[in-house]
């Protein structure tokens, strides 16, 4: 074996090499000098970081205001919601907002000087325009009429200040990746102002992998960070934003779905090639009293999000049947390098999460219609057609049920 | 640690005397962990403190089963020194471009102001691990101080376990060169005399 080079040095000494890399280093620093007492002096370098600044921290103590009791109030003003402050924290929060709402208010003066902006203009830019998207804007209440009753469609002016999602979706041919990219539309529905967002990136609480990339605000790259291991996606605005305003953030993503874990009660996982996608992408987290609601959750997910609107663009392998809580509103197939793939859009809301399913198993369809809504029992089999039509006939008794005690679903 | 596993299923019943214990058991190494963040002792117990408030309010949050609690009290004191930092040097720099190969780690950003006040005193390695830009900082303080696997390093600082890896290999490159560096300067000092 040659030499050892200054990066698998490195590698070496840090133990960040395969076993195999590390076992043929130790034959070769066994027959070596040269290397070996280069390893031992870059061992020695380490040695002095470690007692360096093990001297330096081990000397600095806390003061004796470092209590206990100092934590004490906090802990019994704990309720189950979020965050508690303290009041140094508040002070300086106020502070820096303080500043940047003078610096907001000055910025929002002279954009409103310039020209007349399509989609409202705000402290933080122009809002994207997602006629690049979709082909229509974000209010347009086309795709969603389909989706709601008659009677319902009063549901749509929701569409004024909930949050929109757009997403674009890519399904790996295995069915266990999703590379998405999603462009919300926000709205301080608070009557506070916002220095941070909050997204619940769910699958990293069971064991799947959701990474995000390139987050920015109309356009603008912005502050980001992951925060209890993963759990929530923290974003920094980069001004103070105002009750009422509204702006566009935008993300890459990639969900990779990991073994056969199951994820909230099989809602999200890969299953002997069934594809289900409950909660698999940064979702917006619920706010209650201008607070971001970052309770644990402990049973159930219901109180994660406010409800939303969803257009979603799903690329997908041919032939597959895909199932979800958002209506189809466009299909295409399209054939590149002689492979083709779907490509549908789905539209949903309002509603709190977009849920999708997907299978080459879902063979046998049973259908029956109550009230206004028809439901789909799919099974992979003939032999599982008992099955459901018993999951059929419960479903349908609920829904009979529903409607006669709340009014049509 | 079985005593803590105790402390943390008793606190989340309600005893305020396992939270005690917890915060005793901790209260140093939070602390010291904030200090090589951050630099400046009134800081990092303000954030150490603030650390471990969160983590007591919110300890109905932790499963025991699911991760260590030092990890889980890590990544919040990283996240707070993180905010600290970003709040005393507005406006914030982007963290976007700096992994990318050849590129500067060092920072120039103003050196807190203990490191710069008793620089006579305080040690060659302390003053070159606090000039790195914050997420080689973050990998030299958590690797070679806490003593934290490349897991837990992944999961406290929110990447994955490569980039963990990579930035305590960047790191130490360019604390050897720095350290190197300052040899020769002792040296040519010597020789002036």
């Amino acid at each position: 074996m040659t030499h050892l080079t200054d990066t698998t040095l490195n590698g070496y000494i840090h133990h960040t090499l395969t076993d195999a890399e590390r076992e043929s280093i130790d034959v070769h620093l066994a027959e070596c000098t040269s290397c070996r007492s280069r390893t031992q002096e870059a061992e020695r370098l380490q040695r002095h970081i470690h007692q360096s600044l093990t001297a330096e921290i081990r000397a600095v103590q806390p003061s004796a205001k470092m209590t206990f009791t100092a934590v004490t109030p906090a802990l019994h003003r704990r309720r189950w919601a979020g965050f508690q402050f303290n009041a140094l924290q508040v002070l300086s929060t106020i502070g820096t907002m303080a500043v940047i709402a003078v610096i907001a208010t000055l910025a929002f003066y002279i954009i409103q000087q310039r020209n007349e902006q399509p989609f409202g203009s705000s402290p933080l830019g122009q809002m994207r325009d997602s006629r690049v998207f979709f082909g229509q804007e974000w209010t347009d209440p086309t795709p969603y009429q389909s989706g709601l009753i008659r009677s319902e469609q009063a549901a749509l002016d929701l569409l004024a200040t909930a949050p929109i999602y757009h997403m674009d979706l890519t399904l790996s041919d295995d069915l266990r990746r999703v590379n998405g990219r999603q462009d919300l539309r926000f709205t301080n529905n608070s009557s506070s102002g916002l220095t941070d967002l909050y997204f619940h990136l769910l699958p990293n609480l069971v064991n799947h992998s959701l990474t995000i990339r390139g987050v920015n605000i109309n356009g603008e790259a912005v502050n980001w960070e992951l925060v209890e291991n993963g759990r929530y996606l923290r974003i920094y605005l980069p001004y103070t934003t105002a009750p009422g305003e509204q702006f566009v953030v935008s993300m890459d993503f990639v969900l990779q779905l990991v073994g056969s874990n199951r994820g909230f009660n099989g809602t999200l996982g890969n299953i002997e090639d069934v594809l289900t996608l409950a909660h698999f992408h940064p979702m917006l987290v619920a706010m209650q009293n201008g607070q971001w609601d970052l309770t644990p959750t402990v049973h159930g997910l219901g109180n994660l999000t406010d409800n939303s609107f969803y257009q979603v663009r799903v690329n997908a392998p041919e032939p597959l049947t895909i199932l979800s809580n958002g209506l189809e509103i466009r299909r295409a197939l399209i054939t590149e390098e002689s492979i083709t793939r779907q490509n549908i859009t789905l539209a949903a809301g309002p509603v709190n999460q977009f849920f999708l399913t997907a299978s080459n198993q879902f063979n046998t369809v049973i259908s029956e219609t109550v009230g206004e809504t028809t439901i789909n029992s799919y099974a992979e089999a003939d032999y599982l057609r008992r099955d459901a039509q018993t999951a059929l006939t419960i479903t349908a008794s609920a829904l009979s049920v529903y409607n006669a005690e709340f009014g049509t679903y | 640690m079985k005593h803590l596993d105790t402390w943390i299923e008793r606190w989340q019943q309600g005893d305020e005397r396992a939270a005690e214990a917890i915060y005793n058991a901790h209260r140093d190494p939070t602390f010291r962990l904030a200090y090589g963040l951050l630099a400046n002792r009134e800081d990092a117990e303000e954030v150490a403190q603030d650390a471990l408030t969160y983590a007591l309010v919110n300890i109905r949050r932790f499963d025991p089963s699911r991760a260590k609690f030092t990890t889980w009290l890590h990544t919040i004191t990283v996240s707070r020194c993180r905010d600290k930092r970003r709040r005393k040097l507005l406006p914030s720099f982007s963290l976007t471009g700096l992994l990318q190969k050849g590129g500067d780690i060092t920072d120039y950003e103003p050196l807190p102001e203990s490191v710069t006040t008793t620089r006579e005193t305080k040690s060659q390695v302390w003053e070159a691990v606090q000039r790195l830009k914050r997420p080689y900082r973050e990998a030299v303080i958590l690797r070679y101080w806490s003593g934290h696997t490349y897991r837990e390093m992944a999961e406290i600082l929110g990447c994955p376990v490569p980039t963990a890896q990579s930035r305590v290999r960047l790191a130490y490159t360019q604390l050897k060169t720095d350290l190197s560096e300052a040899v020769l300067e002792n040296f040519n000092l010597d020789l002036i005399e």
